[in-house]
């Protein structure tokens, strides 16, 4: 099953390339996509299946964050084509092929057990979702697309290197060495000034990915030039991916008896990119880019709920299910919100709720999700991370600067995006109404980040229990 | 065996060195073919438990050859071709400096790499402090030049670094890693071959610098 599910994208993306029509790449990436979902779903029901020897295997967290990455595709694709349908023609070859292969790299990273493996896959999906970003080849998003690729690739080098840095930490007097991640957090003997070096490294590249600051620079170009359906694949799938690198980190460094190194740098980056992202989203004045910076901020909540050990990576974890789903109505909204505007400058934008009501009060529930208001799940979730915090029994500095920046972060979002919903539209504009297909999926995630608040079904409760217990160290 | 290894790893520092300091793109695109050719000798001048050089380095000597000494120098040349740009003109730091502060990084390097012991002697006592200086002037180069190619140039130095720092690993880590990560770097390189092309027909310029109607 689990070798469909790889390979099927990548057999779709190679049709896509050869037949002619656009109208039916579109319907492929469709049916590709909830088939993906469907396999999902079925492996959860399923007992845990390896591939390649053990190569590839989905865990707890790996499943998660493919169940989450399948969940925005499946969205997206049932989004899409009502929102292309209201671009401007451009064939959409190298589009939907691109997607295609983005979809089957992520579910790779999130099956890899070796991380070497983990950071070919990771990469893979960075090269995948460059041509993404470049779809409606202007100026502007030429150059997002550029400092994207030029300052991923940078970070995943430095990935690289830490991985490489670890290898050598695990070698032993035989000189054997592995990166199997169960060796790695299995009492695999390693040595401590090549780990420090190594989580560094791997901070800073797979933070870059995450766009954690001050490594963030790519991001707010890339999810403002980029068309918002990808904007919402890249935050929500992408950069979970990124999660995952630096969970798995954690869980080593804890095994190896360093879960306080790890947590000092982990705080501090958690802190640092949610104070970053306050200040750049007071006075931030295109929607898109807002949506950037918030999510800098939620990766620094992700990487802040880590440093708390395993109470701290079980708000993260529901955390990161949270924020996807967030991200994709956030994005979708903001899809539709450029379609009728033309823009997502905030100052142009006004009455959303009376010109489109559906969307407008998408964005409202988009938002209030993001504050992290009840009974929203990143409520839930950002109070779980917010306790694991204050009951470390260390210092009250860390949660009172995260309750600080979440403060300044909830009026500078609300100063943005209430005027841009609520107030008088342009006169003589009637209200529309929009087709089902680019207002259903945002309204399903908004639902689901809604249903995470009040219920998270037990499969999923156990798998993130599962997960973050493996930062309990050995 | 050592002598010719130094060698190898010498001459890659050299050239690295050397493309830091000229202006003309074509030349540092050479520079880089040559020092990924010095690069590639040095998985079959490691010593070797059984003395006898392994498939695995053979392997990684024709897939090395193959993308870096030929395949990336001929795509970025096409690039340069196209684009009809031919020298660096402003680099954001001057050549005399960035020559200096390249030497500088050579320093730090080889204090670096005696700050990391490693857990067995490698072949050549030069590997790791040379890997380091490629990694940083690689990062050098691409914050400091203004050209688009240049930047690339720059990250395939780093990415020669990483390299040759991954050859301490090499009875470690499995084939398949490493021709991932070739794989994954000519990918790169030609996509970000593409990105140039159409930054050259919508600007007219390949300065990445000018780049800049994105901003907070």
């Amino acid at each position: 099953m689990l070798a469909t599910l790889l390979l099927l994208p990548v057999l779709a993306a190679a049709i896509s390339l050869l037949i002619g029509r656009d109208r039916a790449r579109v319907q492929l990436f469709r049916v590709v996509a909830f088939a993906h979902l469907a396999l999902v779903v079925a492996i959860w029901r399923a007992p845990r299946e390896q591939l390649f020897g053990g190569y590839l295997t989905l865990d707890a967290p790996g499943l998660l964050v493919l169940s989450l990455a399948s969940v925005l595709f499946a969205g997206v694709a049932a989004y899409l084509g009502g929102y292309l349908a209201r671009c401007e023609e451009r064939s959409l070859r190298i589009f939907v092929a691109a997607l295609l292969v983005f979809e089957a790299a992520i579910s790779l990273v999130t099956a890899c057990q070796h991380l070497g493996l983990f950071w070919v896959a990771i990469e893979a999906a960075t090269l995948a979702s460059a041509p993404l970003l470049y779809f409606h080849h202007s100026g502007r998003a030429l150059e997002a697309t550029w400092k994207y690729l030029i300052v991923s690739s940078v970070g995943v080098a430095l990935a690289l290197l830490g991985t490489m840095f670890l290898a050598v930490a695990a070698n032993d007097a035989s000189g054997e060495t592995t990166l199997w991640i169960r060796d790695l957090m299995a009492g695999q003997k390693l040595s401590k000034p090549w780990l420090h070096a190594s989580f560094v490294l791997m901070l800073v590249g797979y933070g870059t990915k995450m766009g954690l600051a001050p490594m963030h620079a790519w991001k707010p170009d890339a999810y403002g030039e980029a068309p918002p359906p990808v904007a919402a694949l890249l935050a929500g799938a992408l950069t979970s991916c990124g999660f995952l690198a630096l969970l798995r980190m954690t869980g080593i460094c804890a095994h190896a008896g360093e879960a306080r190194f790890a947590s000092s740098l982990l705080m501090l980056l958690g802190l640092v990119s949610m104070g970053v992202a306050a200040v750049f989203i007071l006075g931030q004045s295109d929607y898109r880019r807002l949506l950037a910076y918030s999510s800098v901020e939620h990766m620094g909540i992700l990487v802040f709920g880590l440093g708390f050990g395993v109470a701290g990576a079980q708000g993260a974890l529901l955390h990161v299910l949270n924020n996807a789903l967030n991200k994709g109505v956030m994005f979708l909204a903001a899809g539709n919100v450029l379609q009728l505007y033309g823009t997502t400058g905030t100052a142009r934008i006004s009455g959303v709720l009376q010109r489109a009501p559906a969307t407008g009060v998408l964005l409202l529930v988009g938002l209030f999700a993001a504050l992290g208001l009840p009974p929203f799940g990143l409520f839930i979730s950002e109070f779980t991370i917010l306790r694991a915090a204050i009951g470390g029994g260390a210092s009250a500095w860390p949660a009172t600067l995260y309750l600080v920046f979440l403060a300044i972060i909830f009026l500078g979002m609300c100063a943005a995006v209430l005027p841009m919903a609520q107030g008088e539209g342009r006169a003589g504009e009637p209200s529309i109404r929009e087709p089902l297909s680019t207002t259903l999926p945002p309204a399903i995630f908004a639902l689901g980040a809604l249903l995470l608040g009040v219920y998270v079904p037990p499969p999923i409760a156990r798998a993130i229990e599962a997960a973050a217990l493996q930062l309990g160290g050995g | 065996m050592t002598a010719a290894l130094d060698l190898a790893l010498v001459l890659a520092l050299v050239l690295c060195v050397a493309s830091l300091g000229t202006s003309r793109i074509g030349a540092a695109i050479r520079y880089f073919s040559f020092q990924a050719a010095a690069v590639a000798m040095v998985p079959l001048l490691l010593d070797t438990k059984s003395g006898d050089i392994s498939p695995h380095a053979w392997i990684l000597f024709a897939m090395t050859v193959a993308l870096k000494v030929v395949g990336v120098p001929w795509l970025l040349n096409r690039s340069v071709r196209e684009a009809a740009v031919r020298t660096e003109v402003e680099p954001l730091i001057g050549f005399g400096l960035s020559l200096a502060i390249g030497g500088g990084l050579i320093a730090l390097s080889f204090a670096l790499a005696r700050q990391l012991p490693l857990p067995q002697k490698p072949s050549s006592d030069l590997l790791v402090p040379v890997a380091f200086s490629l990694l940083m002037i690689g990062l050098l180069l691409i914050v400091s030049r203004s050209k688009a190619v240049t930047q690339v140039v720059g990250y395939l130095v780093m990415e020669n670094g990483i390299f040759l720092f991954g050859l301490l690993l090499i009875e470690a880590l499995p084939y398949l890693v490493e021709l991932g990560v070739l794989l994954d770097l000519f990918v790169a390189v030609f996509v970000m071959g593409i990105v140039i092309f159409h930054i050259n027909r919508e600007f007219d310029h390949i300065d990445s610098h000018q780049l800049d109607s994105l901003k907070d």
